[in-house]
């Protein structure tokens, strides 16, 4: 880390370590601090989960509650005198144990649930874990509260203690967020389907998030607990969470460290403000001051909408400011396409599709489709639309799964793996809208696929690769720019890129060249030959007809979800099925099906 | 029979496991739709264990939704019940039908009422494919409104009904307008997390305005509907055929009725909900026909909102609630029924109020422990919730695309 930005944290460390000796005058003031580090930890690890990994779960602070629970009352029913068992520790870590667990199966419930019903499905476990321990009084104690064993040491040292733990868990956040796992996590939150592309196992990684905060979490929450006389329901109020968003918020959603400096700030001030004296005026906003909080809340997500700490950090950190992306000509842009020799390789190529059958309800979208890639080729995919093109490339890619027939890659069946593992098995796709990881850098984008495919790369490698593959496509100037601030060409291009670092021998393209400046597209066409010529197989779905027969050697049509011909392009163009299904005789239109907007649909999940 | 029972259900779990498992495998190799041959697999396996399983992976069926999915979930049902009445022999649900009965009815009338809440949710989704997370406080900040107004008068709790659902109305329209105009325009980078974060953050303004305008947390009893009797209906119970009914509650659930049929009466009969439905299938199409999707947000928002606050008016005078409690409760009652019946579905959203409706009652009169029946009223709700996502995360009404 540069000078400058470790300056800031190490004044940070020294005032927060000098902060008992300095301001703190009651025991009082120091529960407050002690209050205001603990919420820090909270907002660090919902800012890994939420702001970095993208899952919005507000289960958070039901965590941090049931393993304060199972701390206190493994501790109330195993006596102190037993060695071990009876360690306080060893209740911490128990509770922080039973959080990981409940945070693993909450992981794999939620699975398959994105954004909103998340939300909705984490909320109500929250609300729930709250009623169950209210009811259930003759365990918990209820509203009565439950007496909980206390660590060693006074208040100061307690202080101190979760100083520590506030620091330990920086180091880890900052540790994960900046290893493989960081950048995953991002792709993940950015386009989970692209992740998937780009070979990112994304259903483990949610799972492992989920434990993993949990884990965190369930830690910080005992430790906090067993320095406080007592547990209550209220510990687990839906307020408490709300808290949490607050802080998160204000700080800024990425960066966790933004958030714990609001956490500590906003938890002062809400205490500061129990009593305010304004002249001769006393007023106690009481109640209203939670109200104020949800007002700021919403005053910085409509205002600030990337925080208000986190801006100021990264100005203390120092960040390089970003350059305003220039409009130069689009010529410029590209430049010469050049390839190095060290991207080729010895490439096999065997992909079978036998038989392949699908329907959405009862609209049969795709019937006994056959065809093999047994050659570096280009291979057009063409029919009119609603044929079921994407529909297929989704088959192949294992993004849905066929209702019948195989897909066989290399000899062996794989129908019906996952996105992730076609990707590593040396299938590659792209979308049929462009997609990229809108809020991390081009070099980045680039680096999930590298990494993904290569698990034991060191880092630097990745990057000269990630640099050569960006300098191949002409992006090399625009390596640090976020990927959401490019242009739609530019964007192409990095689609492009990210399949060269996934190096895999078969390509699936979805429309690559849909909505592209002609000099553009003909760049474009040049870098499909050249993959070809590094000897892989191409499938390129396309409706212009003049590029897909300059570009192609094979040519595959589908119609009304029936392969109808497959073979060289002039003969392809010769056949009456073919004919009639683009020139509408037998009064075969042109049809947008339900097929196609399912397709469609799918797509841009 | 009852060792038997017990050995079943401890061992379903497995069997369901083994099905879930094994049968789409079978059904890859012989037949296709591996899916519906795992939801089968799962639900047969924990109603008859080996002995449902092994003939159908002999033979290999073709399978059917009716036979093989919903039969096998009303057995488990059925076995369910039978392990429930043998465990609790002396629970007053096993001994007396006319309870069990009269418990379903409740759940029915107050799921009418349900229905308008989760009405109004559902709408705003279908709309702009967002949740919202303030609906709880609208829901509260009606019952409030309305306790309010009948407190500083005498009105019957009917009356001040528009006066709730105009206040709302302007809320929500404020609301959409001035905090959720970004989600509507496009103009910010992460829409769906911006709604979450702005509807929660709004909803815990609300909740503690409404705290800070009572003055601490509390229980509220509002005005009922019998004690300013309307066409002089003043008895507190009606009875029918054995069945006792409470008079507010069966006004409550009228009320409901008539604003569930009101707002299908306006989505599907007039021009104004035929454009909201227009921009729920296809925002991009029905701009094209001249419909502005920007307005149709405000109104479908302002309406949705008005639906929570009409749910919390009619439930006030029936119920006793709790400030701030109330939020939280009857949002995640909506949460669970739109989830239900499927995002975006009105009949879903009805079918689904009901259903809960019924769970709910039964939970908290059957519950073993009847001191406890309330609060796990509320997380039978959870209970559904997770068997809906496991099994149908689209719900039961709504589109696979959700």
């Amino acid at each position: 880390m540069k000078v400058r930005a470790a300056m800031p944290l190490v004044v940070l460390a020294i005032l927060l370590v000098l902060v008992p000796q300095l301001w703190i005058t009651s025991e009082y003031q120091l529960d407050i601090a002690r209050m205001a580090l603990y919420s820090a930890c909270l907002t660090i690890t919902w800012s890994l989960l939420a702001g970095v990994a993208g899952q919005f779960s507000f289960a958070h602070i039901a965590l941090a509650g049931i393993a304060a629970y199972s701390g206190a009352l493994w501790g109330r029913a195993i006596p102190a005198t037993i060695p071990v068992l009876g360690n306080v520790w060893f209740s911490i870590a128990l509770g922080a144990v039973v959080a990981l667990v409940i945070g693993t199966i909450l992981g794999a419930v939620v699975l398959g649930l994105r954004g909103a019903y998340l939300a909705l499905f984490t909320l109500a476990f929250g609300e729930i874990t709250r009623l169950v321990v209210i009811a259930e009084k003759e365990v918990t104690g209820g509203w009565l509260s439950l007496g909980i064993a206390q660590l060693p040491g006074g208040p100061r040292l307690h202080y101190y203690l979760m100083l520590g733990l506030l620091a330990a868990l920086l180091a880890v956040v900052y540790w994960v967020i900046r290893s493989r796992i960081g950048l995953f996590l991002r792709a993940m939150r950015e386009d989970s389907d692209v992740a998937a592309a780009m070979g990112v196992d994304t259903t483990r990684l949610k799972v492992l998030i989920f434990s993993f905060t949990a884990f965190l979490v369930g830690l910080c929450g005992a430790i906090y607990f067993h320095t406080i006389p007592r547990l209550t329901p209220g510990i687990l109020d839906l307020l408490e969470m709300g808290f949490v968003v607050v802080y998160a918020v204000v700080g800024g959603l990425e960066s966790p460290i933004a958030g714990a400096i609001a956490a500590a700030v906003l938890v002062v001030l809400l205490e500061a403000l129990r009593v305010v004296e304004i002249g001769p005026y006393r007023i106690e906003p009481g109640i209203w001051r939670y109200a104020g909080f949800g007002a700021i809340l919403v005053l910085t997500l409509r205002l600030a909408p990337n925080g208000i700490i986190a801006p100021l950090v990264r100005w203390f950190a120092g960040a390089p400011r970003r350059s305003t992306l220039g409009t130069t000509g689009i010529e410029s842009m590209i430049g010469p396409i050049a390839y190095p020799e060290a991207l080729a390789k010895q490439r096999a190529i065997d992909l079978r599709i036998e038989g392949l059958e699908m329907h959405f309800g009862g609209v049969r979208v795709l019937q006994n489709v056959s065809f093999g890639l047994d050659r570096p080729q280009i291979c057009g995919l063409i029919g009119p639309n609603g044929a079921g093109k994407t529909t297929l490339v989704n088959l192949i890619s294992g993004y849905y799964r066929p209702a019948g027939g195989a897909v066989l890659l290399g000899g062996e069946r794989v129908d019906g793996l996952r996105p992730y593992e076609m990707a590593t098995r040396g299938l590659g796709r792209t979308f049929q809208i462009t997609r990229s990881f809108r809020r991390m850098t081009v070099l980045e984008n680039l680096l999930v696929p590298e990494l993904a495919m290569h698990p034991t790369e060191i880092r630097q490698r990745a990057m000269e690769r990630a640099r050569e593959a960006l300098r191949v496509l002409g992006l090399e100037h625009l390596a640090d720019e976020h990927a959401g601030a490019l242009s739609g060409g530019q964007q192409k291009l990095l689609e492009l890129a990210r399949l060269l670092m996934l190096d895999t021998d078969i390509l699936l393209l979805d429309e690559p060249f849909a909505g592209v400046h002609p000099v553009l597209k003909k760049s474009i066409g040049t870098f499909v030959q050249h993959l070809r010529d590094q000897g892989r197989a191409v499938v390129l779905i396309e409706h212009d007809l003049t590029t897909v027969f300059s570009l192609c050697e094979r040519l595959i049509v589908l119609d009304r979800g029936t392969l109808i011909a497959d073979g060289a392009p002039d003969e392809v163009k010769r056949d009456p099925h073919v004919i009639a299904a683009y020139l509408g005789i037998h009064g075969a239109q042109v049809r947008a099906g339900p097929s196609e907007v399912e397709a469609e649909g799918a797509d841009r999940r | 029979m009852a060792p038997g029972l017990i050995w079943l259900f401890l061992a379903g779990p497995v069997w369901s496991a083994l099905g879930a498992v094994f049968l789409p495998r079978r059904y890859r190799t012989q037949r296709g739709d591996p899916q519906l041959a795992g939801l089968a697999g799962g639900l047969w396996g924990a109603a008859f264990g080996p002995f449902a399983l092994a003939p159908l992976y002999a033979s290999v069926p073709v399978l059917r939704r009716g036979l093989h999915v919903v039969l096998p979930a009303v057995l488990i049902s059925g076995e369910l019940l039978l392990l429930f009445a043998h465990a609790n022999p002396g629970n007053v649900c096993v001994s007396d039908p006319l309870y069990v009965l009269n418990q379903v009815q409740t759940g029915l009338t107050v799921g009418l009422l349900y229905a308008t809440m989760a009405s109004g949710l559902t709408l705003i989704y279908s709309v702009q494919r967002i949740i919202s997370f303030t609906h709880g406080q609208f829901v509260m900040f009606g019952g409030v409104l309305t306790f309010l107004l009948l407190r500083d008068s005498d009105l019957n709790p009917i009356f001040v009904m528009p006066v709730v659902a105009i206040a709302t109305f302007v809320l929500g329209v404020v609301i959409a307008k001035v905090l959720l105009k970004p989600v509507q325009a496009g103009t910010i980078e992460r829409p769906d997390e911006y709604a979450i974060l702005m509807t929660f953050g709004v909803g815990i303004f609300l909740t503690y305005a409404l705290v800070g305008m009572l003055g601490n947390p509390i229980a509220v009893r509002a005005a009922r509907y019998t004690d300013r009797p309307l066409f002089g209906i003043d008895r507190a119970i009606f009875e029918f055929a054995g069945m006792r009914m409470r008079t507010d509650l069966l006004i409550a659930g009228a009320v409901g009725l008539v604003i569930f049929v009101a707002l299908s009466w306006l989505l599907y009969r007039t021009w104004t909900g035929r454009s909201f439905r227009a921009v729920a299938m296809d925002r991009q199409a029905a701009a094209v026909v001249g419909i502005d999707s920007g307005a149709v947000f405000l109104w479908a928002f302002g309406i949705g909102t008005a639906l929570a606050g009409l749910a919390g008016a009619a439930l006030v005078p029936a119920f006793n609630f709790q400030v701030p409690e109330m939020a939280a409760q009857t949002a995640i009652r909506s949460y669970v029924i739109v989830v239900l019946g499927g995002l975006g579905s009105l009949r879903g959203a009805l079918l689904g109020a009901l259903f809960l409706g019924v769970v709910e009652a039964l939970t908290a009169g059957c519950y073993p422990d009847p001191s406890k029946g309330a609060t796990y009223q509320v997380a039978s709700g959870l209970l559904v919730f997770l068997v809906v996502l496991l099994v149908r995360p689209q719900g039961f009404f709504g589109r696979a695309d959700t």
